[in-house]
């Protein structure tokens, strides 16, 4: 015990020096209220400044980024860029997918990531639907492993010069996810 | 045993205060107009390995010796865990977002290269070569390997180029490269015009490495040894699930078919012989360093050793490199300075594409306008440093990092988060446990990544050339 003082006399003075993880999750509610796709999104206000919205509902949680173009090509270019690079990991040529984190050597079909691009409202809508764990990293590609889906889609709004952004995790045994994707539209 | 923890502790403490940083150094005067610049680019060394964890380490007696008394970035990010990326974002000072999105739509597949009607294109983001050359220096390259140098059209602004390991060159052997450095610095130093020499060295690339014949080796039974010719040997010991050899991962492969057992197998076999390869290339540049020393030459250069991206010798799973993680694009920067003469350790974070920046700044050059990085002078002298976010890319991943904190986004859209602090092997993902912090950095990062791709387009787009498409 009569070391005591010591310790904590060494703790107090080094205190603001020991880095133990500093703690820079900034991001606060802005208050402002929007409603997207059937679901009522929190803006958050952010590092960026940039207009974001995050909504989390029972075990469903999505966000959306609104990211500003100022040409079709650019968003054109940035979508199929990040679809490319998405679809690439399923391609033959490279090596086989084997998820995230199961052990099975090659994902089986009935679980890869699925591919769909439909029109929308004002726009076109691209997207992957695939699965995800309990802790939401995606690529399960075992039964017992799923419990989300996984939504990764992305759609340029051109009346708005916006390229839409969304990732979403559904839970798979009230799946509301095809009711999210038909709501999805340019039109507010 | 008490008393003894602590004053263990006060002393750890104390001690790791006493270590330099910027805010304790005098200022010093940093100009350094007509000074010599050289730029030692040894691909694939990784910033937590040897020689760059000052002192002591065995490895790089050469490199430690050397660079005693110098400028030592302790935490360094490069653009990217690929050279395409990282060394073009390095040499031009750009932002590697940019990078990337105008490589990726200018850049050819069959045959690798980077077509020459891009070049006027290109000069509007002028290498520190062509900035050099314009102010009277003598320019030299020694380039090695295939994405770099004129595949690349970063032979831009050099007077006298060589080139081994690249396209239709031939091959020359281990270390070859560095010694031709050698060389030419014992040509430059007969005369007394100003020259910048950039030799960027690929022996440290195990896919496979090259060894020197004669030189002592590692006896293992899981590595092989072929001999070329009479000079040197390639070295494997990477296998594929089948339990044999192959010929190495390319640089974003993953061994995911492992167990743990076999990952710490292998890590440790894989820094054995890196090791071992490193020793080999301190052993060449201690050939560039005699002549730097002899000549004089090391009086008035700026002499500076950086790798454009590291290794990830199955960290993370990683057995080569070219993904976010710590291990490739965590890289070594020092800069021995004329006028320093103590060992300075600068310990905020830095970004890689701030080296030609600061060399600009010490040669007392205007920068060209458009450039991402800044000048890392101010910092050296003490300021507070300049950025708070850091990025990088490649074709698998991309990553944004802010003070301790580092968002990786893999192409799948999964994603992980370290603190650098805390787990500096990335060892512990904790995105699950911080969901609005890897919401706030991946939507800055998707930010930047339009930003960059949007620059890059209007780049391309105000020259009228082509997009080149991509699958």
């Amino acid at each position: 015990m009569k070391y005591s003082s010591k310790w904590i006399l060494t703790i107090l003075i080094f205190w603001p020096f020991i880095s133990i993880g500093q703690n820079i999750s900034t991001i606060a509610d802005s208050g402002e209220k929007s409603n997207f796709f059937g679901y009522e999104f929190t803006a958050k206000s952010s590092l960026t400044g940039i207009k974001s919205y995050r909504v989390i509902e029972e075990n469903d949680s999505i966000s959306l980024k609104l990211l500003r173009v100022d040409s079709d090509a650019k968003a054109d270019a940035f979508i199929g860029d990040r679809l490319a690079i998405f679809k690439s990991i399923f391609e033959a040529r490279r090596v086989d997918y084997p998820g995230q984190y199961s052990k099975v050597i090659e994902c089986p079909k009935e679980f890869t990531p699925e591919f769909s691009s439909k029109n929308i409202d004002g726009g076109v809508l691209s997207y992957f639907v695939g699965y995800a764990n309990k802790n939401k990293v995606a690529g399960g590609c075992t039964s017992d492993q799923l419990f989300y889906k996984q939504f990764y889609g992305l759609a340029y709004c051109k009346n708005k010069s916006t390229v839409y952004e969304i990732e979403g995790f559904f839970d798979l045994k009230n799946d509301k996810l095809t009711k999210f994707i038909s709501n999805i539209s340019c039109i507010d | 045993m008490h008393r003894l923890a602590y004053a263990i502790l006060v002393s750890y403490l104390l001690a790791g205060y006493g270590v330099a940083t910027s805010k304790e150094i005098k200022p010093i005067d940093l100009s350094c107009r007509n000074c010599n610049i050289i730029f030692l680019d040894i691909d694939l060394l990784r910033a937590d390995f040897g020689s760059v964890s000052f002192p002591g380490n065995k490895n790089t007696p050469n490199i430690n010796t050397f660079f005693k008394n110098s400028i030592f970035f302790t935490d360094v990010m490069a653009s990217s865990g690929v050279t395409a990326i990282s060394n073009t974002s390095t040499l031009t000072g750009m932002d590697g977002h940019f990078t990337y999105s105008l490589l990726k739509n200018t850049f050819v597949d069959k045959p690798p290269q980077m077509p020459d009607r891009y070049l006027k294109m290109y000069m509007t983001t002028p290498t520190i070569a062509e900035t050099l050359h314009k102010n009277g220096y003598q320019t030299i390259n020694v380039n090695h390997g295939w994405y770099a140098g004129k595949q690349m059209l970063l032979n831009r602004g050099f007077d006298t180029y060589w080139g081994t390991g690249e396209a239709n060159s031939v091959d020359r052997g281990p270390g070859s490269s560095i010694e031709k450095t050698a060389s030419f610095l014992k040509q430059k130093s007969r005369d007394n015009k100003k020259f910048f020499l950039l030799l960027r060295s690929e022996d440290l690339r195990g896919v496979p490495y090259r060894y020197p014949i004669n030189r002592s080796r590692i006896q293992d039974q899981r590595i092989s040894y072929k001999k070329v010719d009479k000079s040197f040997v390639e070295v494997r010991y990477q296998i594929g699930e089948n339990g044999k050899i192959k010929e190495g991962y390319s640089s974003f492969q993953m061994a995911g078919w492992m167990t743990d057992s076999q990952i710490a197998e292998y890590q440790a076999l894989a820094k054995e012989i890196y090791s071992n390869q490193l020793s080999f290339v301190d052993e060449e540049l201690g050939k560039v360093f005699k002549v730097l020393n002899e000549s004089k030459l090391v009086n008035n250069s700026i002499i500076v050793l950086y790798s454009n991206h590291g290794d990830g010798l199955y960290d993370n799973k990683v057995p080569n490199h070219g993904v976010s993680y710590q291990s490739c694009v965590s890289v070594p920067v020092l800069i021995k300075h004329p006028k320093v003469d103590g060992f300075i350790a600068i310990k905020p974070t830095v970004a890689l594409k701030d080296l030609v920046p600061t060399i600009y700044d010490m040669l007392s050059l205007s920068q060209p306008t458009g450039m991402d990085g800044s000048s890392l002078a101010p910092l050296i002298n003490g300021q507070n440093p300049q950025s708070e976010f850091f990025y990088g890319v490649d074709k698998e991943s991309q990553y944004i990092r802010y003070k301790n904190m580092k968002l990786i986004v893999w192409a799948d859209r999964n994603k992980e988060l370290y603190d650098l602090n805390l787990d500096p092997q990335e060892k512990r993902n904790i995105a699950i446990e911080n969901p609005d912090l890897v919401y706030e950095l991946d939507e800055k990062l998707s930010e930047h990544d339009i930003v960059g791709l949007s620059k890059a387009f209007d780049l391309i787009d105000s020259f009228h050339l082509d997009r080149v498409p991509h699958d």
